[in-house]
């Protein structure tokens, strides 16, 4: 093949061109830090990192639903603590209520007073409310659970009833979680509720004389409602340590997402930097032999 | 054979080797320049008489050397060779760079893609789904929609502002084809008449070479020697060039994407109309406005509707904040089928959101809301499009790979035609030493038939004197 100065230059140029392309190609890696500028650089690992993104959203979304679980979850619980509290001085009373013996009307009328006071006290507890939506109202868009009478104000009955709504938070990918109690569930079914067991109890000391038999019937009733918050607390217990345990998970998943991100998007900055003293020193070769190979004609030795 | 004689043939050499200078100092003189071919002045001696003849007088001796033809070195193998090589590398370039422009028009993987804002709106549903009496996350809904839709719209108007721009481009590359075979055409013409009369046309044919070449670039296209020198340009079956005459082109049918349906693009014959299959730039632009923006636009439009489809679909079974099953979320701003161009937000009272599932009350109930969010992952919008990434990766890689190889061989070729017509400078100064030394050697030979004849007439007869 015969070989020409134009044809030498022409080669040399590409050669200093592709070396000046690969150069390039690192160091525009190492200045953004990602490998995973466009879908082309590799269609594979594009559609990997839109996957990772998007479940990282998921989990970050997932995080948000988990704290807001938990918070309802234990505002929940501490209102259930309250209202053992109560159910057992309710029960106190009602026990000396029942000791007729010792009591006069006038001490029994003390005693319904303060019953009445407890049961505003747990209509009070009854609408705790979290971010202005009442706990035990399941999905109502009013602001108490329970009206001043006494009866149920909330939407959603409980579980397994026709009407009920379940507020759900979902905690990871396939687990979505109730994180309500209602007022049914807790305080007994409407007409029979703790409220309607509290006003029996103190207007049956505020007759005289007190009927025993029935104050022991409405005993027995405490005993059952007592029994019934225990239950909605287990409950809740129960759902805090999935949440927890689903937490966990979450964070775990979220770190093992990010480094698969890292991995995919990110520059191997070892790798690279290793690159480009290659791609450099290949660079200035052939810058070197270029301008060794381009200076001498035969007119160098024409004389 | 007499000594005058001898003085001629001498004479033929100073002529012939100051003519094969000249033609050194000429390559040399374009040893950088674009399109140049190389000349060789042919050297041929001069015979005697082979005429037999009573009274000849030839004895056998030539009569000296001729320097009248100048030839261009050239292979016409390696030049036809590199019109296909160059036409093919414009059209892998045109669409590889189409390509790219698409992956920006697309903006993945990253923050602004369309991906992440799809994310961000399942995300918002999600939000609501545990504060539906908020009103600021159902403003959040609303919000991340509209930044969906944006982001669709965004897209498809960069696409078809990228359609419309390499239109345009088409019809400015037509009109400089035209300009070159009209130059083509003249050159020709120039050629023919040069060549009628006999003077050397070399120069006019390394011009009419290098825009054939440029031709080949823009539109694909062989080249066929002619008569007289001249060369007939053939694209796509359709000869362009035919000796002295030419036709024109023009690019007909639709000027806008919308348009492409009813009027398929096409580079037509003028006058004739003919459609002709053109190469390279031109080649490029075509099939990138017929076959690759139309179908990244149409999947864009897909991706919106099947979001609308699946987003009103599910927002229907719901409950808004009024109690009212929901109404369409998305809806076409024109009354048309849904495309990522007329894409809008139909719901303005964020009340108006289905984010309950208890039928025909107003409640705080999110559950609703949760089933829209699990759209994401369910609803097959996300895994289309993400697809539809994946495809136009591909694609854009196999086309860069494409330009890459081409390119390659491209040169490949080029430095086999630089072989053969291009310049060595070794090459023309041992040329002209060469020639340098038979001019010299024949100034010699005049010197020594000088003296010879000096000889003869200054000493001759004067024995005794």
């Amino acid at each position: 093949m015969r070989i020409t100065q134009k044809a030498m230059v022409t080669s040399s140029l590409t050669g200093l061109n592709n070396n000046l392309t690969a150069l390039v190609k690192v160091q525009n890696q190492l200045a953004t830090g990602r490998v995973l500028n466009r879908p082309s650089d590799s269609p594979i690992d594009t559609n990997k990192s839109m996957q990772v993104r998007s479940d990282l959203g998921r989990v970050a979304q997932q995080d948000r639903n988990i704290t807001d679980a938990q918070s309802r979850l234990d505002q929940t619980d501490s209102a259930l603590q309250g209202l053992q509290d109560l159910l057992k001085r309710v029960q106190a009373l009602t026990v000396q209520g029942l000791n007729t013996g010792g009591n006069d009307a006038t001490s029994s009328a003390a005693l319904a007073t303060e019953i009445t006071a407890l049961r505003a006290d747990m209509l009070g507890v009854a609408n705790t409310s979290i971010n202005g939506r009442p706990v035990f109202g399941g999905v109502t868009s009013g602001a108490v659970a329970y009206q001043p009478d006494g009866t149920y104000a909330g939407l959603g009955q409980g579980e397994g009833s026709p009407e009920d709504h379940p507020v759900l938070r979902r905690i990871s990918d396939n687990e979505v979680l109730r994180v309500d109690v209602t007022g049914p569930e807790v305080f007994g079914p409407d007409g029979a509720n703790l409220f309607a067991v509290l006003q029996g109890i103190a207007d049956k000391l505020n007759t005289s004389p007190v009927d025993a038999a029935a104050l022991s019937a409405d005993l027995a009733a405490l005993d059952v409602a007592q029994d019934r918050v225990s239950t909605a607390q287990a409950t809740v217990g129960a759902r805090s340590s999935r949440v927890q345990k689903a937490a966990e998970l979450n964070i775990t998943r979220e770190l093992a997402l990010s480094a698969q991100r890292r991995d995919i998007e990110d520059v191997d900055i070892p790798k690279a930097s290793m690159e480009l003293s290659a791609q450099q020193l290949g660079y200035q070769a052939s810058l070197a032999v270029t301008a060794k190979i381009l200076q001498p004609t035969l007119m160098e030795f024409l004389r | 054979m007499s000594a005058l004689s001898t003085l001629n043939t001498a004479n033929t050499a100073l002529a012939a080797q100051q003519r094969a200078l000249e033609v050194t100092a000429q390559n040399i003189a374009n040893v950088n320049t674009d399109g140049y071919t190389r000349q060789r002045a042919e050297l041929q001696s001069i015979g005697a008489s082979t005429v037999p003849a009573f009274f000849s007088v030839s004895k056998n001796v030539g009569g000296g050397v001729n320097a009248d033809t100048v030839a261009r070195i050239r292979d016409s193998f390696a030049e036809n060779r590199a019109l296909a090589e160059h036409a093919t590398n414009a059209r892998y370039t045109v669409q590889s760079s189409a390509y790219a422009q698409i992956e920006d028009a697309f903006r993945e993987p990253g923050d602004t893609g369309l991906q992440t804002s799809l994310s961000e709106m399942w995300s918002s549903w999600e939000d609501l789904s545990t504060a539906t009496d908020i009103p600021a996350a159902r403003r959040a809904v609303l919000e991340s929609t509209a930044t969906v839709v944006g982001s669709l719209q965004t897209t498809r108007a960069t696409l078809d502002a990228q359609w419309g721009q390499t239109r345009e481009d088409l019809a400015t590359l037509v009109e400089d084809v035209n300009a070159a075979t009209a130059q083509i055409s003249s050159l020709n013409r120039s050629i023919q008449r040069a060549s009628q009369a006999g003077v050397t046309t070399n120069e006019l044919a390394d011009k009419r070479d290098a825009l054939v070449l440029s031709l080949a670039q823009k539109v694909g296209g062989t080249a066929s020697p002619g008569v007289d020198g001249m060369v007939d340009v053939l694209v796509g079956g359709s000869a362009l060039v035919s000796g002295t005459a030419r036709i024109e082109l023009a690019v007909t049918g639709a000027t806008t994407a919308d348009e492409l349906a009813g009027s398929p693009l096409a580079v037509v014959t003028v006058p004739g109309g003919t459609k002709v299959r053109v190469g390279g730039t031109a080649g490029g632009e075509v099939e990138v406005l017929s076959t690759v923006i139309p179908q990244y636009r149409d999947a864009l439009d897909k991706t919106a509707a099947d979001l609308a489809a699946a987003v009103n679909a599910a927002h229907a079974t719901g409950t808004d904040g009024y109690g009212a099953l929901g109404g369409d979320l998305l809806e076409s701003s024109d009354g048309g089928p849904i495309t990522a161009a007329n894409l809008a937000v139909a719901i303005t009272d964020p009340g108006r959101l289905a984010a309950s599932s208890v039928p025909g009350k107003v409640s705080a109930d999110g559950s609703h809301a949760l089933a829209m969010a699990r759209l994401g992952e369910t609803g097959g919008v996300d895994s289309g499009y993400r697809q539809l990434i994946t495809q136009l990766g591909v694609e854009a890689s196999v086309s860069t790979r494409n330009v890459t190889i081409q390119s390659t061989i491209t040169s490949t070729v080029d430095t086999n035609r630089q072989a053969v017509s291009g310049v060595s400078l070794d090459e023309e100064m041992t040329q002209m030493l060469t020639f340098q030394h038979g001019y010299q050697a024949a100034a010699r030979m005049i010197t020594a038939m000088d003296e010879l004849l000096s000889t003869l007439i200054n000493s001759t007869g004067l024995v005794g004197r």
